[in-house]
C-alpha cells in the first residue's frame, strides 16, 4: 500500500473512532465494512460497549457513511482492485487494523439477521 | 410531499418540475398484487421520454408494491437492467423484512442529474428495525450508478432466528 492509500486508511480510522467516541464514550471495539464492485459501493458498521453490540444506523449517521464510503471508494481506486471488501477494526486504545478480501464479496458481513450478532461474521 | 398508503408513509422532496429528488419513509406493509393504472403507465413512459436515455424505463423511487400509483412524484428515468436487477433485489429484501415483522425505514436520494434531469446515481440508506424493541437488525448505506451492471447482495433469508 502506498503513502496515499495509507493516508486514506488513517483518515478512515480517525473518522470511525471519532464517531463512536461521540456516540458511546465507553465503547470497546468498532467495525466499519466497505464493499465495492464496478459502479457501486456501500458500507455498514457496528460497535461494542459492555456486552452490547449496536449497529451504526445508516439513517441517523448518514453524513458519516457518505464520508466513509467516499473514502472507501477512493481507497479502492488507489488499490486498483475492481471489487473487494474492506474491514476496519478499531478499539478504545485507538489501535486499528484493516483487512481486505478481493474474492469473497460476502466476507465479514455486519448484521443481526440470520443469526448474526453485529460483529463482523467470521472475525 | 407526504403520502400514506396502508400503513406505509413516505415523504418525497421534489424539484421544480415535480420530479423526485429524494424519498424517505417507513414501510410496514407489502401490496404484492397491485395493478398499475393507465395514468401511472403513461407517467412512466413520459418520464423516460422527457429525461431518459436509451435503455431506460420509468422506475419507481419507492417500489410500486409499497406505495402504489403515485405518478410523477415517485418516478425517474432508470436504467432497465438496474431496475429489474439490483434495485428489485433491494426491494425484495425490503419486502422480506416487512413480511417477517420488521419495519423498514429508508432514504433514497437521487444525484448527479444530467441537464435533461436524468439522475446518474442513487444512494440508498436503510435500517430494518424490530418495531417492538426499536433494535436495528440491519443497516446499510449504498450508492448505485444509474446504469447496467449494478449489484446488490440479498441480505435477508426467511430462517432468521432473531425475527420479531
Amino acid at each position: 500500500m502506498d503513502d496515499e492509500a495509507s493516508g486514506v486508511v488513517i483518515e478512515l480510522a480517525k473518522e470511525l473512532i471519532k464517531l463512536i467516541r461521540g456516540i458511546e464514550p465507553k465503547w470497546r471495539n468498532a467495525y466499519y465494512r466497505f464493499d465495492w464492485e464496478p459502479g457501486r459501493y456501500g458500507g455498514t458498521g457496528s460497535y461494542t460497549f459492555d456486552s452490547k453490540i449496536t449497529l451504526i444506523d445508516a439513517l441517523t449517521y448518514s453524513p458519516f457513511f457518505k464520508s466513509m464510503n467516499e473514502k472507501g471508494k477512493k481507497l479502492s481506486t488507489l488499490l486498483k482492485e475492481q471489487k473487494g471488501v474492506l474491514l476496519l477494526v478499531a478499539d478504545s486504545n485507538f489501535d486499528y487494523e484493516i483487512k481486505f478480501d478481493f474474492k469473497d464479496m460476502g466476507r465479514w458481513e455486519i448484521s443481526k439477521m440470520d443469526g448474526g450478532t453485529g460483529i463482523p461474521a467470521g472475525l | 410531499m407526504e403520502r400514506t398508503f396502508g400503513r406505509n408513509v413516505v415523504e418525497w422532496t421534489l424539484d421544480a418540475e415535480g420530479r423526485p429528488v429524494s424519498a424517505r419513509g417507513t414501510l410496514r406493509e407489502v401490496f404484492s398484487d397491485l395493478e398499475r393504472s393507465s395514468d401511472e403507465l403513461r407517467a412512466q413512459r413520459q418520464v423516460v421520454r422527457e429525461t431518459g436515455v436509451e435503455g431506460d424505463q420509468g422506475g419507481h423511487l419507492v417500489g410500486h408494491r409499497f406505495m402504489g400509483d403515485q405518478g410523477n412524484a415517485n418516478l425517474f428515468a432508470q436504467n432497465r437492467n438496474f431496475n429489474v436487477g439490483a434495485f428489485e433485489t433491494l426491494e425484495n429484501d425490503y419486502a422480506r423484512f416487512v413480511n417477517n415483522g420488521y419495519e423498514v425505514q429508508f432514504s433514497h436520494t437521487l444525484g448527479d442529474f444530467s441537464a435533461a434531469g436524468r439522475p446518474g446515481s442513487l444512494t440508498v440508506e436503510y435500517r430494518a428495525v424490530n418495531p417492538q424493541t426499536g433494535e436495528v437488525f440491519r443497516s446499510y448505506a449504498q450508492t448505485f450508478q444509474n446504469q447496467a451492471g449494478q449489484t446488490y447482495r440479498r441480505q435477508y433469508y426467511p430462517n432468521n432466528p432473531n425475527r420479531p
